[in-house]
């Protein structure tokens, strides 16, 4: 569904991606898992054809990036790590929105919607203020966006960032029933360790912009000869998750944070 | 199979098509996107229509200040038209060009 290869990217003089391979199946729940600036965002950007890679084959859906975006954007989902929903509209409003935007037509729009809230347990908070949800429920209704125009991808950046940990579980249960029920490919990003291992079937774990392995979350353990996860990137990388990233990816990630509390 | 919800959009699939194809639809994707980039506006607004009077407050504060102060002390000569009248369509004109500057990014943004 998702081929990568040699994938390149530099941002002026910083090599924010520095050769990364890596296949995603049909119907898998791929993770990427690394500290913050590891190249995980770089990697969902270009593939959400948001950024043109410097060097490199990013083919999706048998397309291949840039030349064919526009046909791309067609099945692909993308959920940002920044909050994409607007607070001062009622989460039907930002689902109407968003379906005028993607080009449904009335008919298919009011079903589509209504599903969706269903699909998502909105129901009754679908007519309030965004801005009066919880995290959790801001983040299933920035999913239902991305789902409007029936993808066969979703690609979510940090979908659990800055949530509590009932929340997160409410989004994990989201992400693995559109992965299981509707056989949605889905590539996400995460710092996370137990979401990693909850969710994904295969990750690649990413280190300064390379891919250090990839691999079922037990192989990756058996491999290192680690007890956790956890311990295993601390094999792989030689430090542990939380080091890494400079101030201006901390500075998101904090706001994106305080914006869902 | 993909089945259930997300296998109810074939017409609206149909149209996404249409939509990359030719010109005059590209140019009708970008009347409609714009339109709905408007609705949006005007939803926020109705949710929070106080924005209106925030809005409308600087102009009016520079014409009742700047306008009452200079008409008072005639600094500016205006070639014999009051003041406020020859203050008013620049007052509008910026107010214009800073709200669209303002909406502009923040469209960007969207």
């Amino acid at each position: 569904m998702i081929r990568i290869d040699n994938l390149i990217k530099h941002f002026g003089r910083t090599k924010a991606l520095d050769g990364i391979s890596f296949n995603v199946n049909k119907g898998e729940l791929f993770g990427l898992l690394g500290p913050n600036g590891a190249g995980k965002t770089t990697t969902v950007r270009i593939i959400s054809t948001l950024i043109i890679p410097t060097k490199g084959k990013v083919e999706v859906n048998g397309y291949e990036l840039p030349k064919n975006a526009s046909i791309i954007r067609n099945f692909i989902g993308y959920v940002p790590q920044a909050l994409s929903s607007d607070g001062s509209l009622t989460g039907y409003e930002n689902l109407l929105i968003f379906a005028k935007l993607v080009g449904l037509n009335k008919r298919d729009r009011e079903k589509k919607i209504n599903e969706l809230i269903d699909l998502m347990e909105l129901g009754d908070f679908s007519r309030k203020l965004v801005r009066e949800y919880s995290g959790g429920m801001v983040r299933k209704l920035e999913i239902a966006q991305a789902l409007l125009h029936n993808p066969e991808i979703l690609l979510l950046d940090e979908p659990t960032v800055g949530l509590d940990p009932v929340s997160r579980r409410s989004v994990w249960y989201v992400l693995l029933t559109l992965q299981k029920q509707y056989e949605t490919t889905i590539l996400l990003t995460t710092h996370y360790m137990e979401e990693a291992e909850a969710l994904c079937e295969r990750i690649a774990i990413m280190d300064h912009g390379k891919i250090v392995t990839i691999g079922t979350p037990q192989e990756i353990i058996k491999q290192t000869g680690a007890k956790s996860l956890e311990n295993a990137f601390i094999v792989l990388t030689g430090h542990s998750v939380d080091e890494g990233g400079n101030f201006n990816e901390l500075r998101r990630i904090r706001k994106t944070a305080r914006r869902l509390q | 199979m993909r089945e259930g919800i997300l296998m109810s959009l074939g017409e609206s699939e149909k149209q996404q098509e249409g939509y990359n194809k030719s010109l005059s639809s590209k140019i009708k994707k970008w009347i409609n996107d714009s339109l709905t980039l408007g609705e949006m506006e005007a939803r926020r607004l109705r949710h929070d229509p106080t924005e209106l009077f925030t809005r409308a407050v600087q102009p009016v504060l520079w014409l009742l200040v700047f306008g009452e102060t200079f008409t008072r002390i005639k600094a500016i000569p205006t070639g014999g038209v009051p003041y406020i009248a020859f203050m008013t369509p620049g007052i509008l004109s910026q107010s214009v060009l800073f709200i669209s500057i303002f909406y502009g990014l923040a469209l960007i943004w969207d």
